[in-house]
């Protein structure tokens, strides 16, 4: 009987909310990339930041710690021969630092010089090709807050159209917003919120799969990527 | 089993079994190469293509003149629907149709046409010949194999052709003069093997001979319709009444004697150009206009094994300079759909404030291209499918920096360099991937803790022993690592960098000069 009742639990069409969601990875990727940092892999709904769909990074000033989240996924992915590509990012990238933290320089992209209109139409193309792991582009600046008004706006659909080129390529596709976008809707899948800490970054988890809004703090004192 | 012969000559005949009966004076078939195979195509709206009508769809005509008198030589399909016909006279086609335009004749254009699409059969081929002024002969029996089989190249090359936008007529004979007579009386059954070439040779009407009007005339007043009859009379009557050459034909038709064909050279560089039937801004004529120099492009590159590294499309407006596009390519490519998504890409984005008159195109770099080989022991890879990946995720990356770059422009795109210096704002660098290919990077050096962002330039703060506020009050956490560097270049900095934390929790890269006068800056941010 017992053994029954397990077999029924263990069928993979039924989904359990306790576990989060399990994908199927698509072409043998796995569905999510290990975040590198343990305290927030326990919250990040697979146990890392998931391949194949679109994560927003809300923040109020740069500088905190944003991209540091991000730097040894980014790493493992660019170790696994995919791509990374940066499109319109704020300043310029020193090579040395990519380096130090294990990211491959010549699996970088950057895309830059464009104006705002393209941005997204790049950030489409590069998740839907399938070749970049990652994709990274920042959404600031008065008019980008300006875009995203109401549930159903503009910048809604826009968002929508980008996580399904996510799922498409199977990338991991995230977008970094200013901190006035947390109270509108977002299509993304995993939404994090960024305050300083007194050694990292306090995280708190807006939007996550399967299971309730948390805050966890990241101590980036004990990692040595910084 | 038949016992076939293949060298040219006339004199050494050699009866085979089931030889045709039908032969003038009773002579035994010649010498032939029996596993050739022909194929001759004729481009009937080849004069309205060169001008670029051919498509349009209001009725349109071009006209040549006999004498005095003017008739139509081709009309596209809006005009034959409606009644024009070619060989009709001017004045009776705007008769029947009022609306028709009429061009005149333009030979140089339909040459240079005649030639791309030369170009372009050097994609199924090597051996190509023209059939001025409107055709093109190949011998597609050594490429059979390659595309296996008839059906499939046929299909291709009808594909193709569709995609271009020609009509076209085939034919398809062990001699080339055969087929191109079945491309004239449109009998696209193909013929394989000389017993039954006489048969159908016959049933050719003398109405599709490339002969003088008053030739033709006076066969049809003998009452010979079609080459059959010709082929009955006697051979020396016939020879005395009309000269040798339609003797000529009927012997080259029926591989009785030899017909070398000259050997179509393709130029050394490809560089066409094609009228816009209307000047316009309208993207989807241009598009059109770009597939067809695309197809021919890729044959051409074809024929001779090469790639195209870049190419540049020039879009031609009246009075003011030509629009010129260029596009890179990350491999050298001489496939014709890959070109076109990039062509298409950029023409539908590019801001056109001029009408266009006509469009060229020119290759740029060409370079050898070498069959793809598979790389079994990749550096990365988890194992078979890892390889796979790996393989398959260049080509992707390919597709992408093509396309990004198409859209953008070549200079948006850009990859990361290392140099070796040990000034921070030298040692990276962003340069556009077309300038990168080849260039290696150097090894990284060690930095200080060095952020991940670093401003264009360094930004002044005030502050004496210590940093004023950037965007609040500095905390100075870590630090000094001095850097002294560049005194050979005239650019020699001497600086003591610090990591310093504002109130609002925004971890800063500062230096200070180590030099008078010392000031403070910002240089990076910690992400």
């Amino acid at each position: 009987m017992e053994g029954a009742l397990d077999d029924l639990l263990r069928h993979p069409a039924l989904w359990r909310a306790a576990e989060g969601v399990r994908d199927a990875g698509a072409g043998g990727y796995p569905a999510t990339v290990a975040c590198g940092f343990p305290v927030l892999d326990r919250h990040l709904p697979g146990g890392g930041w998931p391949l194949g769909a679109l994560v927003e990074v809300l923040y109020r000033e740069p500088g905190i710690g944003e991209l540091s989240l991000l730097l040894p996924a980014l790493a493992h992915l660019a170790g696994e021969g995919r791509w990374l590509a940066w499109i319109a990012p704020p300043y310029r990238i020193a090579v040395p630092a990519l380096q130090a933290v294990g990211v491959d320089p010549a699996r970088v992209l950057v895309v830059r010089g464009t104006d705002a209109a393209q941005v997204p139409w790049a950030a489409e193309q590069a998740l839907r090709s399938g070749a970049c792991g990652a994709v990274l582009w920042w959404l600031r600046g008065r008019r980008a807050e300006r875009g995203g008004g109401g549930a159903r706006g503009e910048g809604f659909r826009q968002l929508r159209r980008l996580q399904l080129a996510a799922q498409a390529g199977h990338s991991l596709g995230v977008v970094f917003r200013d901190a006035r976008a947390a109270a509108q809707a977002s299509p993304a899948v995993l939404r994090l919120l960024l305050v300083p800490a007194e050694q990292g970054v306090q995280v708190t988890l807006l939007k996550r799969r399967g299971a309730a809004p948390a805050c966890v703090t990241v101590d980036f004192a004990r990692h040595p990527a910084r | 089993m038949k016992s076939q012969v293949a060298t040219l000559g006339p004199g050494s005949a050699q009866p085979s079994a089931g030889a045709p009966a039908a032969s003038v004076a009773g002579e035994p078939v010649g010498v032939h190469a029996t596993t050739r195979s022909w194929l001759a195509l004729e481009f009937p709206g080849l004069s309205l293509a060169a001008l670029g009508v051919a498509s349009a769809d209001a009725p349109r005509a071009v006209s040549a003149h006999h004498g005095r008198r003017a008739h139509v030589l081709a009309a596209n399909e809006a005009a034959r629907a409606v009644g024009v016909a070619p060989g009709m006279d001017v004045t009776a086609a705007t008769a029947v149709c009022p609306a028709l335009r009429v061009h005149g004749h333009d030979p140089q254009a339909e040459a240079a046409a005649l030639q791309g699409l030369a170009c372009w059969a050097l994609g199924y081929t090597s051996q190509v010949s023209l059939q001025p002024p409107r055709g093109v002969v190949m011998e597609i029996g050594a490429s059979l194999r390659l595309f296996g089989g008839l059906g499939p190249l046929l299909r291709a090359l009808e594909e193709d052709l569709r995609a271009m936008g020609h009509e076209v007529r085939r034919g398809i004979a062990p001699t080339p003069t055969a087929a191109w007579l079945f491309a004239r009386a449109a009998a696209s059954t193909p013929v394989h093997g000389v017993d039954r070439l006489a048969d159908s040779v016959a049933r050719i009407p003398v109405a599709c001979l490339d002969l003088p009007p008053a030739v033709k005339g006076d066969l049809q007043a003998l009452g010979s319709r079609t080459l059959g009859d010709c082929m009955r009379l006697p051979r020396d009557g016939l020879g005395r009444r009309f000269g040798g050459e339609l003797l000529a034909l009927l012997d080259r038709a029926l591989g009785r004697s030899p017909d070398p064909r000259a050997c179509f050279v393709p130029p050394p560089c490809f560089e066409r150009r094609m009228d816009l039937a209307v000047e316009s801004v309208d993207r989807g004529l241009l598009l059109e206009a770009a597939r067809r120099l695309i197809h021919e492009l890729s044959g051409f590159l074809r024929a001779r094994a090469s790639g195209a590294c870049a190419v540049e499309l020039e879009l031609a407006h009246r009075g003011v300079p030509a629009t010129r596009v260029v596009l890179e390519l990350v491999s050298p490519c001489s496939d014709a759909q890959r070109l076109l998504a990039l062509v298409g890409e950029r023409v539908e984005h590019l801001p056109l404030h001029h009408e266009v008159c006509y469009l060229g195109l020119r290759v740029h770099r060409l370079q050898e291209l070498h069959p793809h080989t598979g790389d079994l022991c990749a550096p990365r890879g988890r194992g078979p499918e890892g390889v796979l990946q790996a393989h398959e995720c260049g080509h992707r990356a390919q597709r992408l920096v093509e396309r990004l770059g198409a859209r953008l422009g070549a200079d948006a795109v850009r990859v990361l360099e290392s140099v070796a210096d040990h000034r921070p704002e030298r040692s990276s660098a962003e340069i556009p991937w077309h300038l990168a290919a080849g260039r290696r990077g150097e090894p990284p050096r060690p930095s200080p803790g060095a952020p991940v962002w670093l401003l264009p330039r360094p930004r002044p703060l005030q502050g004496g022993r210590n940093p004023a506020s950037v965007d609040g009050p500095l905390h100075v956490e870590h630090g000094p690592w001095r850097i002294e560097s560049g005194w050979w270049d005239g650019e020699d900095v001497a600086r003591d960098y610090y990591v310093a934390r504002s109130t609002r929790g925004t971890r800063y890269w500062l230096f200070r000069e180590c030099r008078e006068p010392r000031h403070w800056y910002l240089h990076g941010i910690f992400a």
